[in-house]
């Protein structure tokens, strides 16, 4: 079976490359394309390890053929921020103590990104289910809460 | 590595058709949080996998003569924020606002909850409380039927090789009130313990209750209508009491089994409760008119 050839935005740069037809799009943005950040957890959409986000709504990227993001925007959190500039979602996330292991953080700021971005107001209860698909397994689902709100209170 | 897969994504219903016919183990792709599970577990071992995210004809969500016509790749998060659902089917905006995670509902579509025939799907029990019926398209036409002769067990529909999904209806009522209850083991990313919608509709000079639908999900191979429980509320006039019969009625009449989510025994027990609760909110939703 043949390779597709594929366009797509990652991270704002206007990408082309030849995909197998049955890769998932978490697979191909970690051992493709290098981009470790997003997290590889249970392959199901349970645990929202593996969140990017894609035309503005996050997804899980198990869950994504890497043939289904033609002519799409993709955003991981290597897109989001640097480490000269962090994005002020990180810069909270660290100021409030929001990340234990790790593990879960950068779907968690990708979950909060596209709350933010569509939201820039939203209340402590929107906060929270914005982030009710990513599990943390240190539960240090408070903290993650405070920071996001942080931002908001920042901003506004 | 060697693709197991051909992927294809067809930009009209005329090509999708025509590449069912040509890949007879394809697996329909929609928004992928079901088969991609399916997939990664060797579940199906399709040949082909044919994305519809190219057909503009299943998206959307209209008013045709009365009716609300949702398209099958309608988005779990498009449902809930729909203007005209958010208007016309409370319910439906509920269960659509519960299912899987933001990601999921993001992803997963109305079509794709209906066709994975999970007994646990939250938003079937809305949609056939609501009446609803699923139009079935293949090269030879379209045939609409209602939701509920969809489900043969879990996994299985009554659909056929080259057909698929295209819309689900349902008619505007007045007086009526509908209400969606569901029971998870967490607030979000929970398979339904058990689920259960009623609506309701009366005669708005004499008060009586014109039409009633009680449907409930993981209860059963498929998602059930309980007629016992609609028969003794049909022509008479609501009470406090006849709910609590009502949700006795239900109780009994259904059939749960143990699994890994629950037990028949609590099943039953809980089915009282939700059954109740459902039937409440949706008379209140008519006395609020």
């Amino acid at each position: 079976m043949s390779k597709l050839t594929i366009n797509f935005v990652l991270n704002n740069q206007k990408m082309s490359a030849q995909v197998e037809s049955d890769m998932r799009l978490v697979d191909f943005l970690r051992d493709e394309m290098g981009l470790t950040g997003t997290k590889f957890g249970c392959g199901e959409g349970d645990c929202g390890a593996c969140t990017v986000i894609i035309d503005g709504q996050t997804a899980n990227s198990c869950l994504v053929l890497v043939p289904q993001i033609e002519g799409k925007e993709v955003t991981t959190i290597e897109g989001i921020g640097s480490y000269e500039h962090l994005h002020p979602l990180q810069e909270a996330f660290i100021e409030e103590g929001a990340v234990q292991c790790g593990f879960c953080t950068p779907g968690m700021l990708l979950s909060a990104k596209a709350l933010l971005d569509g939201n820039p107001n939203p209340k402590r209860l929107q906060i929270i289910r914005s982030i009710s698909g990513n599990l943390c397994r240190c539960t240090g689902y408070t903290k993650i809460a405070n920071a996001i709100e942080k931002v908001v209170k920042t901003k506004s | 590595m060697v693709s197991r897969f051909e992927y294809y994504r067809p930009k009209c219903l005329d090509e999708a058709f025509k590449l069912m016919a040509e890949n007879p183990d394809y697996s329909l792709l929609a928004g992928g949080t079901d088969l991609m599970v399916k997939l990664k577990d060797n579940m199906v071992k399709p040949t082909a996998v044919i994305d519809l995210d190219g057909l503009q004809e299943l998206k959307g969500i209209n008013f045709e003569a009365g009716r609300i016509v949702v398209g099958a790749l309608t988005t779990h998060t498009q449902l809930e924020q729909s203007e005209i659902i958010n208007k016309h089917a409370v319910a439906l905006v509920k269960a659509a606002g519960i299912v899987g995670s933001p990601q999921i509902r993001n992803k997963g579509t109305v079509g794709g909850n209906i066709g994975n025939a999970s007994p646990a799907a939250d938003t079937v029990p809305v949609l056939i409380a609501l009446g609803a019926e699923v139009a079935l398209s293949s090269k030879e036409g379209v045939k609409t039927i209602p939701l509920e002769e969809l489900f043969l067990g879990p996994g299985r529909t009554v659909l056929k090789p080259g057909e698929l999904i295209t819309s689900i209806s349902f008619k505007v009522a007045t007086h009526q009130g509908c209400s969606f209850q569901k029971l998870g083991k967490r607030k979000a990313l929970a398979i339904s313990v058990i689920n259960a919608c009623a609506s309701m509709e009366i005669d708005p000079e004499t008060k009586v209750i014109k039409k009633v639908r009680i449907a409930l999900g993981s209860v059963a191979a498929t998602a059930v209508r309980v007629s016992e429980g609609e028969v003794l509320l049909e022509g008479k006039y609501y009470s406090p009491e006849l709910i609590n019969e009502v949700a006795e009625v239900v109780g009994e009449a259904i059939k749960p089994i143990d699994d890994v989510r629950s037990t028949a025994v609590y099943r039953k027990l809980v089915a009282r409760v939700l059954v109740r609760r459902a039937l409440e909110e949706a008379w209140s939703q008519i006395a609020s008119y």
